[in-house]
């Protein structure tokens, strides 16, 4: 059974990139571990209905000690049914320095072991060079990368995108480097030709450096729209990533931001209350500026985080 | 009714009575002949212990537990009990490590003593709920941080900011979630203790620590509760910046002059808590002092923004006619003024000989704390200053005086020490209410030998 891990930062285009494999592999068995840093999954909903089997772990990292059990168990208890591929979306702030230790911990479980091809790793043409300096996992996903997708091409300049490159070669020399927009990458062709994955038990740094604070609004009201919208447009400079689903007057949308960039897509299926993730980008402060926010845009609208 | 007077005065309203809020945490135990240890971890004795403080000191307002270990306990921390004082840290999970704990950590409801804590708080609430503003007191989030980390963590404050702020992040996390099970569990005030704030400098608050309270306090807020920031210690320079983490009150104790805190607190609108002196008036004194205290205090201060309480955790042994002499003088102070008017203070007069310090063999370390068992500023500065015994050993003496301790509180007065906690060096101030980090503390000492 064939496992592939996919790494990139919060919104660099992992989900979109899931999205695009299950369509190519339509047909093959497939199994998808999701890992969520904050404590709703929203990715899950995004990609549901398809016909895979699914396993979601929220509230950390699966590299961090408080979800490496579970993570371990899931990749365990996969390994029992009768797949072809297992794909491991991981968190944006993952660092997989010690995959090679989750997967001898796997085997010892199984009693069967994974064909680990290696891991693809996102990176975000538009905010990389930004993010590079924050934070440290990004460093530990690309040196562990075989194969590397700069996506989100169409909104970089090719100067830019020649210093992303050269960034990357200099982590990981024979990397593949492939450019993208939505993460339309030739994936048989990459997935065919990645290199035995690099598998270390180096100690994960998952620990106090790559910690985010993530807080989760949620609310049953239905929201007006245009002051949400306003909300949402001032709280993102507060954020790296906002996620998640909301119920407003003029109907039900997804909501998506890194960094500045944010949007509001129409959303269709069923949504039980407004539920959205925040990770943010000034620590603990977050907190005070949702409150402050919300009361300027929603004013009492009841909420909590 | 008390309530609202403890909730307008929080709300800054106008109001034609001083509040009153007795801050008996373990001393509750000792009106009903229960032990420190007991009414920490036994539900039914501090729900017995809590009614008593209802009926002798008809309190407006009164915490439900007085104990900063509650949370360090649940992540890891070993407690050292005692039957007349609150519990202390005795180690620390993170010593040594430069982590930060897992968010999986975060206690939840169901850890540690909370369950037993949220039990009698919904227990009093529904007794005495109605006309007593019930404070549900939560440690600190850089008191906790120096729980997990130990006295490396001043330390750490001048080398490794970024790792301060993540942990300190974390432990606004802790104060979140507790503020959460407690305004639940029917608290009107969340208090953050926080003791050790008097030993940092105002500078590196307005750093690492500013954004962390008003995380804290705007949490609160919004969860529908008032708020209040303890400190303990001399905390005068830490005014301004602790005015500015936007509490609805402020609680300080004795080290304080609280008429020139009054005025910045004034200046943002914020209540001022506080400070009858806990040894020398409520424990050592007598039921004349404690009431000349009162008066003195209410006649030379702004009653405007103002709840009158003891500077911290009352002793265990303060002897209870001493508070009921409290309550009487602020409800019924034109009646007590009177009663007192003629009453002059007798001053102990215990002899206390120096040391020579002039002549001694070895570096004579001497710490003056209100008690290293029960302070946690003291504690950690005992801790800091210990530092040296490690490196230095025998080739230095160190000694704690307390003040709860009447020949400790002669050798402070003939030592003229102004502020505790205090460390001393061959009988020169060395360090007023601030705990050096260890490199300054073995530089400072390396110099004597």
């Amino acid at each position: 059974m064939k496992l592939i891990l996919l790494t990139g930062f919060l919104g660099s285009g992992k989900t979109t990139l899931l999205t695009n494999l299950l369509k190519t592999y339509e047909g093959t068995k497939i199994g998808v571990l999701m890992n969520e840093f904050g404590e709703t999954s929203i990715d899950g909903k995004l990609i549901k209905g398809g016909n895979f089997d699914l396993i979601e772990l929220t509230n950390g990292s699966i590299f961090c000690a408080c979800l490496k059990e579970n993570f371990i168990k899931g990749l365990a208890e996969f390994l029992s049914y009768d797949l072809e591929i297992v794909f491991v979306e991981s968190s944006g702030v993952a660092d997989p320095s010690n995959m090679g230790t989750i997967l001898e911990t796997v085997t010892k479980l199984a009693a069967k072991a994974y064909d680990y091809a290696g891991s693809i790793c996102i990176v975000d043409g538009l905010y990389f060079l930004r993010q590079f300096d924050v934070i440290l996992a990004l460093e530990k996903q690309i040196f562990y990368a075989s194969a590397v997708i700069i996506n989100k091409t169409d909104l970089q300049t090719p100067e830019i995108l020649g210093i992303i490159e050269k960034k990357i070669r200099a982590i990981n020399h024979n990397v593949e480097i492939y450019r993208a927009i939505f993460c339309e990458a030739p994936i048989q062709f990459m997935v065919k030709n990645m290199t035995v994955g690099k598998a270390m038990n180096e100690p994960t740094g998952n620990t106090w450096e790559s910690r985010l604070v993530t807080k989760i609004l949620k609310t049953h009201e239905i929201v007006d729209f245009q002051k949400f919208s306003g909300f949402l447009h001032e709280i993102k400079f507060s954020a790296h990533r906002i996620k998640g689903f909301v119920r407003t007057n003029s109907g039900n949308y997804e909501v998506s931001c890194v960094n500045d960039f944010a949007v509001m897509n129409p959303w269709f299926g069923p949504v039980e209350k407004t539920e959205v993730v925040f990770i943010s980008s000034v620590g603990i402060r977050i907190i005070s500026d949702l409150i402050k926010l919300w009361g300027k845009y929603l004013g009492h609208t009841p909420f909590v985080i | 009714m008390g309530k609202d007077l403890i909730l307008k005065t929080l709300r800054h309203e106008k109001v034609d009575e001083v509040a009153w809020v007795p801050f008996s945490g373990v001393h509750a135990g000792f009106l009903k002949g229960f032990t420190a240890r007991e009414v920490l971890t036994d539900g039914d004795k501090l729900f017995d212990s809590l009614m008593e403080v209802h009926k002798l000191y008809t309190p407006d307002g009164m915490p439900v537990i007085f104990d900063l270990q509650i949370e360090a306990e649940i992540l890891g921390c070993e407690l050292l009990w005692a039957e007349d004082n609150p519990p202390s840290v005795m180690t620390h999970p993170f010593a040594g490590e430069l982590k930060v704990p897992c968010k999986c950590k975060i206690p939840k409801i169901t850890d540690g003593r909370i369950p037993m804590v949220v039990d009698v708080m919904k227990r009093l609430k529904a007794a005495v709920g109605d006309d007593t503003a019930l404070y549900g007191l939560i440690c600190g989030p850089v008191t906790l941080a120096s729980h997990i980390r130990g006295s490396e963590f001043f330390m750490d404050i001048i080398m490794y900011p970024e790792y301060v702020k993540e942990l300190v992040g974390f432990c606004v996390e802790v104060c979140n979630a507790m503020s959460e099970y407690y305004i639940d569990a029917g608290m009107d005030i969340i208090a953050l203790v926080d003791p050790l704030i008097s030993q940092i400098s105002p500078k590196s608050i307005e750093a690492l620590f500013l954004e962390p309270f008003q995380a804290a306090f705007d949490f609160i807020r919004n969860k529908g509760a008032l708020s209040s920031f303890f400190v303990c210690g001399d905390a005068t320079v830490q005014m301004d910046v602790m005015c500015r983490t936007n509490p609805d009150g402020i609680s300080v104790d004795e080290n304080v002059n609280l008429v020139d805190a009054k005025k910045i607190t004034d200046k943002y609108n914020i209540t001022i808590e506080g400070n009858i002196p806990l040894t020398t008036t409520m424990l050592f004194g007598n039921q004349q002092d404690n009431m000349k205290f009162i008066v003195d205090m209410l006649d030379n201060i702004d009653h405007h923004n103002l709840i009158v309480s003891p500077g911290c955790d009352m002793p265990y042994y303060v002897p209870i006619d001493n508070t009921v002499a409290t309550v009487q003088a602020i409800k019924q102070t034109d009646s007590v003024r009177k009663m007192i008017e003629n009453y002059e203070a007798v001053d102990e007069n215990i002899q206390i000989d120096l040391p020579d310090y002039e002549n001694l063999d070895k570096p004579f370390i001497e710490i003056f704390t209100l008690d290293s068992a029960t302070c946690a500023a003291c504690t950690y500065m005992v801790k800091g200053i210990m530092l040296a015994k490690d490196e230095f050993g025998d080739k230095v003496d160190i000694e704690e005086y307390k003040y709860t301790n009447k020949n400790d509180i002669a050798r402070v007065k003939k030592m003229g020490v102004e502020h505790l906690p205090s460390t001393y060096i061959n009988g020169k101030l060395q360090w007023s209410s601030i705990i050096p980090g260890k490199q300054e503390l073995l530089e400072v000492v390396g110099k004597y030998l």
